[in-house]
């Protein structure tokens, strides 16, 4: 049977998440309108394969890899390869002038009003808030009690 | 189009479902579908939506597409190929695969911390 990719997307405020489920070994095409700025592997592993002329650049990413900064592939030609089965997600500008900072947070931390949170797995608790996958925040200037129990939360910024 | 699934058995030593397959509107019990043993570890066990889709993704659309195709359908159809013919067309039951791979909304939530 032939390996599929099966897209996600949401547009939130001020930035939209993708997701992809893939099967092995299948191909996904991006193309230089990019916006991923992000992108967690919640489980699996991808390579990511850059057409560069006549040469192809790969690199492969996997949960170890935590979020990857993944700004430098925004104007490039990519293929993307679920190389076992995979599941990641990915944080996106609506606006590729737009830049963002990412970072997942573990433990308490100070928030600001340019940023957002997203939880990606698990079920952490913020501020005494279980949150479940998908559930994202707008932040403020203040402080944020983390209970990270095994989930994973990012913090992205705007610049 | 929607899909249903039933467990007729939970194997707890091996970590695997035992799971029937059918379409939702299908006119056939679906104890009359084929059954077949799904390791969990190839799941997606975060919730019940996630599990439910994972299902159904990986092993559930196939099981039913495969029962589907080796079963004669009411309608006669056929497929059409090749330069279009609007007037040739009248008439003829035309048989089209779905587009199933289409993009999907995540269900986010905004919360209040």
């Amino acid at each position: 049977m032939t390996p599929k990719i099966k897209r996600l997307i949401k547009k939130c405020e001020e930035f939209y998440i993708c997701a992809e489920y893939g099967d092995k070994d299948a191909i996904g095409v991006e193309y230089t309108g990019r916006l991923t700025m992000y992108q967690y592997i919640i489980s699996g592993s991808t390579s990511f394969n850059l057409v560069d002329g006549d040469k192809l650049i790969q690199e492969i990413y996997t949960r170890e890899n935590e979020l990857v900064d993944v700004k430098k592939y925004l104007n490039e030609r990519l293929l993307v390869v679920a190389e076992e089965n995979l599941f990641m997600v990915g944080f996106n500008s609506l606006d590729r002038n737009v830049d963002w900072d990412g970072k997942l947070v573990k433990d308490n931390f100070t928030g600001n009003d340019k940023s957002w949170l997203v939880c990606f797995d698990g079920y952490p608790v913020v501020n005494g808030q279980e949150l479940k996958r998908w559930d994202y925040a707008k932040l403020d200037n203040k402080e944020y009690d983390v209970n990270i129990n095994d989930g994973v939360i990012g913090v992205f910024t705007k610049l | 189009m929607k899909n249903i699934f039933k467990i007729t058995e939970y194997l707890p030593d091996t970590q695997q479902i035992v799971v029937r397959y059918a379409r939702k509107n299908t006119h056939k019990d679906i104890d009359e579908f084929v059954k077949k043993a799904v390791d969990l570890k190839e799941l997606d066990l975060y919730d019940c939506e996630t599990f439910s889709k994972s299902l159904m993704r990986k092993y559930g659309e196939s099981s039913i597409e495969k029962a589907e195709n080796e079963t004669e359908g009411f309608n006669k159809c056929e497929k059409i190929f090749g330069k279009l013919d609007i007037q040739n067309l009248i008439g003829k039951v035309v048989e089209v695969d779905s587009d199933e791979y289409r993009r999907e909304i995540i269900k986010m939530r905004r919360v209040e911390l």
